[in-house]
């Protein structure tokens, strides 16, 4: 009855949560549908999207947050902020100056515009005005020197920082940021609200009787005003309009986010099967990694529908699509061994990547444009998608591995037969690591070569690819020749977290590594930290085996037979 | 018991066909790629590629290992580890004589014939992928880069299923295992002939003019320039291998002997003070000195190029014509050093190494194009006439990101372009053979790496639904 039951409470639960989540609150009839003006598309940084998006971004950049309170201590959304920015010019209460939104950390900082410290370390702009003047020299110098492309110090590079926040705020006062105003030809050439009225286009005046209304806080006006310019929009540039309704919608709905925590009820799920109920909480858990992996695949799609692009274009999509790749993995080893393993390495992968993508989400547009030669869909599609799974197939190994020294070194419950299973499973895992690695890294090498000429150019992030096609190949041969056996597979495969995550974060770091102030800072510092991890947990497995409380079955060959041979 | 020079031959065989040396030079490479990679933080790529991996034996300094460190920190010393090409070679030796020990041919009869026919088949249309037999010296490229690129991998594609098959009848569960090993030699040979053979360079050409040279941006070359002919310069140049400090350069076709007082691969240029002790005693080094500069790291964000620089003494019929600063600088501006010996003027530049080309590229215009409301470039074109007077060609072509002109076995891409007048564009010009082999060993060691594991999955698929 329990192992019925259980599942499909809890995948109803779960299932009832996203629906919830999935349906779209709007403003009741007597408030401003600022909901409606999210949705109106803009263009910025080199792509059209919702000015929901835009606000988001912005506020993150000067904030590290998507929402703010305002002085009730209320959250209140982006857009807001945004407005009351836009409108600061003919608003008598100055509101955009008394958020608490700027973020100021540097502690040397804090001092010289005699700010206390406080939590959060969030500040209005009217309580450091006063202020900014003394620190102008200071700036220009600064400035100065980055022009020079001296090194900055510390104290210099959170000054630059925080001017530029500043600056945008200013930019969006003056009506510079974003470029509202679409074109009237056939080119891409957005006109910001301050150019079209110059030039007298008519847009210009029907988007500033929305930013009008706000002034006043007219709310009927407000909602005609957004209303009528929302609906002229659609009529011109259709295409533009629904995607950015979906956009902001998705923005809303946060898909990756709501995935995130349910991946991560999962993994409380198989936890607790560690202890009893094994077969009821690991089915639960299985069925519901399948619903958020469903989920997590739709928002996958939705992305590509809005950016028109393959799935992975930057850091941050790639942590979503590596997660992705682990996720689908897992339930596959979950199918086919029905373990409980497969559903720990997919709820575990699946909530520290999007874990990691919200994180990168804070350096702005994930769905920024691309450099010239990185802009080839057919690439993209080919040679990043396979260096991803490559990934995530070496992750999915060396979690298994991770998984099996943990179990085996600290608790008794690591069998011959699961400990025989494990082995099996990541020695698959690295099969398809090899493969996935191997052709990824090659048709990066292609990619170069039909850009400029040059197959293999011992670039760093080309010798991190090479590094996971190389350790892949060294565990794989390592195995055929007899040398390791399961515990050295589990060593050597937890090696391979190292391997791929100096692949994927590391080589970026020694590109900024030159222009930044170490090694210790950000990213880095998680990145070191992960590396320590590994190196405990590869530690705890070279244990002698008598120590390990999973006493391994006697030291013969027996474990040896499922393995297929080499050369 | 002494063992006889035939136990020797088989113990050494069966070292060197061991899957233990396979593990042990995996390892050592893996490490000599981190090596490779974070010494790039502190040295030019390209010296990292030469120290570690275009080598025999590499030189690891702990610099290197300890890249995180700021960057004027001085850590002294370093330890020899074999380089890229001993581990290749070894890696080659390995794997050929594990496959001679270990591989049997598990055919027979009509199954071997049909086998051996299958593979030499596929070895031949390997050959002929190879060779460029099935696409055209193209000067112009219609075809989308998605279908091109997908052509290209087809061919590949095609060849190492052919030869797939043929291993199958011949090696029967080990085919994928000697496909994917093949296909990695034949990358790994590729590797070999670039190292050797490929040449690269980058022809720069402002808008309205032509060029019949590439540039090597990597090394430079001090040219000695006679303008007086009426109708063409005559020119004498040094290449950088002969422009290390303290060299003497006597040749019956330079006017004068060129001592090569100090070479600096990257410095700043900066006024002359009072304070300095300068060693230029005429030309522009008088109001100018070079100072010596670490060489521009490849890791960096906006890799650049090394600023070379030189005092070189000239003298004529045992006289001192005096000291002079040439410098890539003083060349980008213009700025020649003016020689006079012998009753002839003569001017002295420091250049980026030229070669000249059997043809011509004539840029007529360049085109560039933004995403909106940034400055990323979204797409930049050169539209060039190709001029040969050699084969009597002369059209119109278009060159583009990702899209390149194939003409005569140089590739020529669009690479970058004038910053400061938008109206110049630059092109890599590659010479390479063999760069249609890549694709095709990709596709070889992805049929291998498919075909063993798709079999081993197959079978364990199998063997669960049998026990279940």
């Amino acid at each position: 009855m329990k192992t019925r039951a259980m599942p499909f409470v809890i995948l109803l639960l779960a299932a009832l949560y996203v629906g919830v989540k999935a349906v779209r609150s709007s403003a009741p009839p007597d408030q401003m549908r600022l909901d409606v003006f999210g949705e109106i598309p803009v263009a910025h940084g080199g792509r059209v999207k919702p000015i929901d998006s835009l606000a988001r971004n912005l506020l993150r950049v000067v904030s590290d947050r998507e929402t703010f309170e305002d002085g009730q201590g209320k959250s209140q959304p982006a857009v807001r902020w945004l407005l009351d920015v836009m409108v600061d010019a003919q608003d008598p209460e100055k509101r955009a100056r008394k958020h608490k939104v700027v973020r100021i950390y540097d502690l040397d900082l804090l001092n010289e515009l005699k700010l206390e410290r406080r939590k959060y370390y969030r500040y209005a702009i009217d309580e450091f005005a006063d202020r900014l003047p003394d620190l102008g020299e200071r700036v220009q110098k600064a400035r100065e020197k980055k022009e020079n492309e001296q090194k900055l110090d510390r104290f210099e590079t959170h000054l630059l920082e925080f001017v530029s926040k500043l600056e945008y705020y200013e930019a969006i006062a003056r009506l510079a940021i974003p470029h509202v105003v679409p074109p009237a030809d056939g080119t891409n050439a957005w006109k910001t609200l301050a150019e079209a009225k110059r030039a007298s286009d008519p847009a210009a005046d029907a988007f500033l009787a929305i930013r009008d209304a706000y002034a006043e806080g007219d709310v009927a006006q407000f909602n005609e005003a957004v209303r009528s310019y929302a609906s002229r929009l659609s009529e011109g540039r259709p295409s533009d309009s629904r995607k950015g309704r979906f956009e902001a919608y998705f923005n809303e709905v946060d898909p990756f986010n709501v995935a995130k925590w349910l991946y991560f009820l999962a993994f409380a799920l198989t936890a607790l099967s560690w202890l009893g109920w094994e077969k009821a909480l690991n089915r639960s858990a299985l069925w519901l990694v399948a619903l958020t992996f469903s989920l997590h695949t739709l928002a996958l799609v939705g992305r590509i529908y809005l950016s028109g692009r393959p799935p992975v274009t930057n850091l941050y999509s790639s942590a979503v699509f590596i997660g992705w790749g682990c996720v689908l993995l897992g339930m596959i080893l979950e199918r086919l061994y029905k373990l409980g393993v497969g559903n720990t390495i997919a709820s575990i992968s699946g909530f520290a990547t999007l874990l990691i993508a919200h994180i990168l989400a804070a350096e702005g547009d994930t769905m920024a444009v691309l450099q010239a030669v990185l802009d080839t869909q057919f690439w993209l599609a080919t040679h990043v998608t396979c260096i991803t799974m490559g990934y995530s197939t070496t992750y999915v190994a060396g979690l298994i591995g991770m998984l099996l020294i943990l179990r085996g070194v600290l608790t008794p419950s690591l069998t011959p037969e699961l400990r025989a299973s494990m082995a099996r499973m990541m020695y698959g895992a690295i099969c398809f690591g090899t493969f996935f690695s191997f052709v990824g890294t090659v048709l990066g090498g292609l990619w170069a070569d039909d850009s400029w000429g040059r197959f293999w150019g011992w670039d760093p992030k080309e010798n991190g690819a090479l590094m996971i096609v190389l350790w892949n190949a060294l565990i794989l041969h390592a195995r055929w020749g007899g040398m390791i056996r399961d515990r050295g597979l589990a060593i050597l495969s937890v090696v391979g977290n190292v391997i791929v995550s100096w692949s994927w974060f590391g080589v970026n770091e020694l590109g900024v590594g030159l222009h930044s102030y170490g090694f210790t800072e950000g990213r880095a510092f998680w990145l070191v930290l992960f590396v320590v991890s590994q190196a405990v947990v590869a530690g705890l497995g070279m244990l002698p085996p008598e120590s390990w409380r999973s006493r391994p079955p006697e030291a013969g060959a027996h474990a040896e037979k499922s393995v297929p041979s080499g050369p | 018991m002494n063992p006889t020079d035939r136990d020797w031959l088989r113990r050494g065989l069966a070292a060197l066909g061991s899957l233990k040396l396979t593990v042990a030079l995996l390892g050592t490479a893996t490490f000599l790629v981190f090596a490779g990679t974070v010494a790039q933080v502190n040295r030019g790529l390209w010296t990292a590629v030469d120290q570690y991996f275009r080598c025999w034996v590499a030189w690891i300094e702990f610099r290197a290992l300890f890249f995180f460190l700021p960057q004027n920190t001085d850590v002294g010393g370093g330890f020899p580890f074999p380089g890229g090409k001993l581990i290749g070679l070894l890696l080659v030796a390995n794997l050929l004589v594990s496959h001679a020990r270990r591989i049997r041919l598990q055919a027979r009869g009509n199954r071997l014939l049909l086998g051996a026919a299958t593979l030499a088949v596929g070895s031949a249309l390997t050959w002929l992928a190879i060779s460029h037999v099935f696409d055209a010296d193209s000067a112009e490229q219609k075809v989308a880069p998605f279908w091109r690129v997908t052509v290209q991998l087809l061919q590949g594609g095609g060849v190492a299923a052919v030869l797939f098959f043929g291993c199958k009848l011949l090696f029967g569960r080990k085919a994928g295992i000697v496909l994917l090993h093949a296909g990695i030699v034949l990358m790994m040979a590729t590797e070999l002939i670039v190292t050797y053979f490929a040449e690269e360079g980058m022809m720069r050409i402002d808008e309205g003019q032509s060029a019949d040279y590439v540039e090597d941006t990597r090394k430079v070359e001090l040219a000695v320039i006679d303008p007086s002919p009426r109708d063409h310069d005559e020119v004498v140049a040094v290449h950088e291998d002969g422009l290390r400090s303290g060299a003497s350069i006597r040749d019956p076709r330079l006017p004068f002997e060129v001592e090569v007082r100090r070479f600096m691969k990257n410095a700043g240029i900066r006024q002359a003070t009072g304070r300095d002790t300068n060693l230029a005693t005429a030309g522009t080094g008088l109001q100018y000195v070079a100072v010596e500069r670490q060489e521009e790291s490849g890791a960096s964000a906006a890799s650049r190029v090394d600023q070379s620089a030189a005092y070189v003494t000239l003298k004529a019929d045992g006289a001192t014509l005096g000291t002079y600063l040439v410098a890539l600088l003083f060349t980008a501006n213009d700025l020649p050093q003016r020689v006079t010996a012998g009753g002839k003027t003569y001017d002295l530049y420091l250049r980026f190494s030229r070669r000249y080309k059997p043809y011509e590229v004539h840029l007529k215009d360049f085109r560039f194009e933004r995403y909106p409301g940034t400055n990323t470039p979204k797409d930049f074109s050169s539209y060039v006439t190709l001029v040969d007077r050699e084969r009597g060609v002369e059209r119109d072509v278009r060159i583009w990101m990702n899209n390149p002109l194939r003409y005569r076995g140089d590739t020529l891409y669009q690479a970058d372009w004038d910053k400061e007048t938008e109206a110049g564009t630059v092109l890599q010009v590659v010479t390479n053979t063999g760069w249609m082999v890549p694709y095709v060993a990709c596709m070889i060691v992805a049929t291998g790496l498919l075909g063993q594991f798709g079999l081993h999955l197959l079978e364990f698929l199998r063997k669960r639904r049998a026990a279940a």
